[in-house]
């Protein structure tokens, strides 16, 4: 898919987040705005919420669509005369990889930005400029660091099975982790281990309403109340995606050539 | 024609895709049975539930909404990869040369709507069955306990998309719904397996029309009320909400199937043996 298609797509996007607050500009600033429909919140344990959920992670399941198969090509297309021209494959997948995430950080930011500006645009009053930036720069890091993992796992799995059992396998392991949620509320969050529970899931490291900060912007965010920095959050998701990269490294160092086309598997 | 529909089809049935949503969808329909059988265990006879609620697209189940969620993906593995498979492994042209153009991509378009219909519409025939051995013909309760034949009954049944076929039969309303959610699941095939025309190179961009038309569609329903709602309010069966119109459900489906076979037929005139 071309880049600048996906650029569109994304704006698209950030037009429609706006037409869904186009309704309430009157009711909330922009702070809650951004929280509520870009920062997967409403944190109510219901069925409905899950619905809302997966819906609301439409731009993330995009780019895992449009990039699950960014480094993936590589190995699909032409690898004996791509692979014999490179001396080093390990520093090469460390590139790939790296370009990946730094094509990840430049779609996620243009859609929170661009929706931003948009509801901005609409009518959505600007309550406090300095929340509204940290929460906007948090949600680009927690969601580009989020797609950035699994998009590269589906990147890797896509090598031995091809790109459609790839996103199957990646998005049943989403949805898994949405299910849990529903779990994490039947345990609680203010004992120790429902504490330790909840902060170990990946969506709910993404769910920005879920977190606290220390620098006085828990007006909007925090509604869980159980002492979630977002610090914790990026330091959690950072460590993942470099236990993924190094763990793919050490695995594909072995593969040469994609003699079978794994586009043709089902 | 015949032959080669029949000949699509048997293809169809032996790829993984077929086989892994066929069995998702039943292991979905069966454990959804079981799971509200063995919830009533111990009920009185009086408190049992009617077989025709028990259906994994009965909107008030536990686990509609995730079926609502997955959908959109499974759709996609039935027959989505149908015409991007022929395509790589280059049996297009032999069909084609035997068969002509036109009737390839006509028994293509056929064979990709029956595919997609059986995976959505069989496994819940085959619930509805299960559910008939283990319950009691005649248990008169919905699964949002209300009894049947109730004035409340009839005022929930009277927002349903066929009130007076509820009223008369809810399980006529639920193999109703069931055709129906099949047909969508046809159509949705169709509209999807389509975009091999395209020449993508990789599957995983197969999964991305039809989920950006149900995400459009939803913020539609966002900005003009839930009965825009095309998963929920529509495809579930014994959904509740007021406003919900046949002429638009079939709207969409028509819209699906044209499309497909707009974009499929339009190959057919560039394709030359």
């Amino acid at each position: 898919m071309k880049k600048s298609s996906i650029y569109i797509l994304i704006l698209l996007l950030s037009v429609f987040n706006g037409i869904k607050v186009l309704s309430l500009t009157d009711l909330y600033g922009i702070n809650e705005s951004v929280v509520n429909n870009i920062g997967l919140a409403k944190p109510e344990f219901l069925y409905s919420y899950m619905t809302l959920l997966a819906f609301d992670m439409f731009p993330i399941i995009l780019v895992q669509l449009v990039c699950g198969t960014y480094i993936y090509k590589h190995f699909f297309m032409a690898t004996a005369y791509y692979f014999t021209r490179h001396g080093n494959k390990s520093k090469w997948f460390l590139n790939e990889s790296g370009k990946l995430f730094f094509e990840i950080v430049s779609i996620i930011s243009t859609y929170i930005i661009s929706s931003t500006f948009i509801m901005i645009m609409l009518g959505t009053k600007i309550d406090n400029i300095l929340s509204l930036i940290y929460i906007d720069i948090s949600i680009i890091i927690l969601f580009t660091l989020y797609t950035y993992i699994f998009t590269f796992i589906i990147n890797v799995i896509s090598i031995f099975v091809g790109s459609q059992i790839g996103f199957i396998v990646v998005f049943s392991i989403e949805m898994v982790f949405v299910i849990m949620l529903l779990i994490h509320e039947k345990i609680g969050f203010s004992n120790g281990i429902g504490n330790w529970l909840i902060k170990l899931n990946p969506i709910s490291n993404i769910i920005i309403s879920f977190h606290s900060t220390k620098f006085g912007f828990n007006t909007y965010i925090d509604k869980l109340d159980i002492n979630f920095d977002i610090i914790y959050s990026i330091l959690y998701l950072v460590s993942i995606a470099l236990f993924c990269v190094f763990s793919a490294l050490f695995t594909l160092k072995n593969i040469d050539l994609s003699i079978e086309n794994r586009e043709e598997i089902g | 024609m015949k032959g080669l529909v029949k000949a699509q089809f048997s293809i169809g049935i032996r790829k993984q895709g077929f086989q892994f949503s066929f069995l998702l969808m039943l292991i979905y329909a069966i454990a959804t049975s079981l799971y509200y059988c063995s919830t009533q265990i111990g009920y009185e006879y009086s408190g049992l539930y009617n077989a025709s609620f028990l259906s994994g697209i009965n909107v008030d189940s536990d686990f509609a909404w995730f079926f609502c969620r997955i959908m959109p993906f499974i759709i996609v593995l039935p027959s989505g990869f149908s015409l991007f498979n022929d395509y790589k492994i280059r049996i297009v042209t032999v069909l084609q040369s035997k068969y002509g153009v036109k009737k390839y991509y006509i028994s293509k378009i056929i064979s990709v709507f029956i595919l997609g219909f059986i995976v959505f519409a069989v496994p819940f025939v085959l619930e509805y069955l299960l559910n008939l051995v283990i319950i009691p013909g005649d248990a008169g309760n919905t699964i949002t306990n209300w009894p049947m034949y109730t004035n409340v009954y009839f005022d929930m049944g009277s927002s349903y998309l066929f009130p007076e076929i509820f009223a008369y039969s809810p399980t006529l309303y639920l193999m109703v719904s069931i055709v129906l959610t099949g047909i969508f699941g046809g159509c949705a095939s169709v509209f999807i397996a389509s975009f091999a025309v395209f020449r993508v190179q990789f599957k995983i961009l197969f999964f991305l029309p039809l989920y950006m038309f149900i995400y459009v569609i939803s913020i539609l329903a966002d900005t003009f009320g839930n009965k825009y709602y095309v998963f929920d309010a529509y495809i579930m069966a014994f959904d509740g909400v007021f406003g919900k119109s046949l002429f638009y459900y079939i709207a969409i489906m028509i819209f699906l199937l044209t499309f497909g076979c707009g974009l499929i037929m339009s190959k057919s005139y560039m394709d030359q043996i």
